[in-house]
């Protein structure tokens, strides 16, 4: 009788430990059930935010266009203008289409990370690239470059994109009469990774937009003046990469300082090799 | 004859598709006058006194829909037809600028023509 009632609650706690695992995957399955709907809601507001950019284009190139084919009341001066208005806006689309791609090539390379950079050089090039869009804003970037051990975990390409998103944006954005822009690098405390700012002394950027700003289709807006040109996505790809690089990424704005971009990067573990300078891949 | 042009306005934050319409309705005889935010526009709106306003729907500041209401309730305005010309085309949003005060809701793209006729329309129904 003892043997039977201690079989009885033998069984009785599996029972349980059973109910509970099954509660448990149960749960779990229903929170991976939420996760995958959300996912395709934000697939869904994607589809339809990237739908909405295209039409804007398409609509301009279209009614220039129809008004180049009718030709009537048109100077060559007119002409000229009207055709260059389609190449910029066939170039808009081009730009899109390509971030959207960026962007779905993102969600695919999550995890990726078995690189090792040294920042300081992919920015160099960075600078070097941009050099006809500074020149044209007459920019001369203060660089100051003070991080010991600026390497990230990220394949070289990926970084410039950082690079590359950032500071067109702080030239884009910097004062209209006397832009300045500055890239500085130091070193977190011991252990502590690595810091890069990005800062520029463009408009103050509002408080409700710093919260949504790294978000896909936001664009800082003027006042009043015309939508920026731009897809809204270069940001948000930029938090992605660097996020795949473990690291983090703020943005500050007041009168004093302008627009400051800072990214802490995570320090990264190079094997023992002598030279660290001409170091590239893992 | 000397007959007075008929004045339009164009409100749109895409100052290409402001061009664009400027153009083709100033080609076509009226007298046009582009503005790229709603409040510029509420602002000139009464002094100009346009018959017909040509109304985006996603500006900064302030959005089509509040502009068309806000035109709705301007005295001295009440001829004026309003005619949303936008990229947001579900039945939801066509709703939502009829009861905004709309009398056309184009889809861009838009065909020029199309357009010009839509609102030539609109203007010989409300004479």
């Amino acid at each position: 009788m003892l043997n039977q009632t201690k079989e009885i609650l033998a069984y009785s706690t599996a029972l349980e430990d059973k109910t509970k695992e099954l509660e448990s995957a149960s749960k779990e399955l229903h929170d991976v059930n939420q996760q995958l709907k959300a996912l395709d809601t934000l697939k869904a507001e994607f589809i339809s935010t990237v739908t909405h950019e295209l039409r804007t284009p398409i609509t301009t190139i279209r009614s220039f266009a129809q008004i180049l084919e009718k030709g009537n009341a048109l100077s060559e001066e007119q002409s000229r203008s009207y055709l260059s208005i389609i190449i910029k806006e066939c170039d808009r689309i081009k730009n899109l289409v390509n971030q959207v791609l960026d962007v779905e090539r993102l969600e695919i390379l999550q995890g990726e990370g078995a690189f090792a950079v040294n920042a300081h050089q992919v920015l160099a090039e960075s600078i070097e690239r941009l050099q006809p869009l500074l020149n044209n804003r007459g920019i001369e970037p203060k660089i100051t470059l003070k991080a010991r051990n600026p390497w990230v975990g990220l394949a070289e390409d990926k970084l410039l994109q950082i690079f590359l998103n950032l500071l067109s944006n702080g030239i884009k954005f910097s004062d209209a009469d006397q832009p300045k822009l500055e890239v500085l690098s130091y070193d977190g405390g011991v252990g502590e990774g690595w810091y890069l700012e990005f800062i520029n002394n463009g408009k103050v950027i509002p408080a409700d937009f710093r919260q949504i700003i790294f978000d896909k289709f936001t664009q800082v807006r003027d006042g009043h003046k015309a939508k920026p040109e731009g897809s809204g996505l270069g940001l948000f790809i930029t938090k992605k990469l660097v996020t795949m690089a473990k690291g983090e990424i703020a943005v500050y704005s007041d009168e004093s300082i302008g627009s400051r971009f800072v990214i802490h990067f995570p320090d990264v573990h190079l094997p023992n090799v002598g030279d660290f300078r001409n170091f590239e891949h893992i | 004859m000397n007959q007075e042009k008929v004045r339009l306005m164009v409100v749109d934050d895409e100052a290409h598709i402001g061009m664009a319409l400027d153009h083709i309705f100033s080609v076509a005889g009226y007298e046009v006058k582009t503005f790229t935010d709603g409040f510029s526009a509420l602002e000139a709106v009464t002094s100009f006194a346009p018959k017909v306003v040509i109304l985006d729907v996603m500006m900064p500041g302030i959005d089509g829909f509040a502009v068309a209401k806000a035109i709705r309730q301007r005295p001295g305005l009440d001829q004026t037809a309003i005619v949303f010309l936008t990229a947001k085309g579900t039945l939801d949003d066509k709703m939502q600028g009829y009861d905004a005060g709309a009398e056309v809701y184009v889809v861009k793209p838009f065909d020029n023509d199309d357009l010009l006729d839509k609102v030539s329309e609109i203007l010989s129904l409300n004479e």
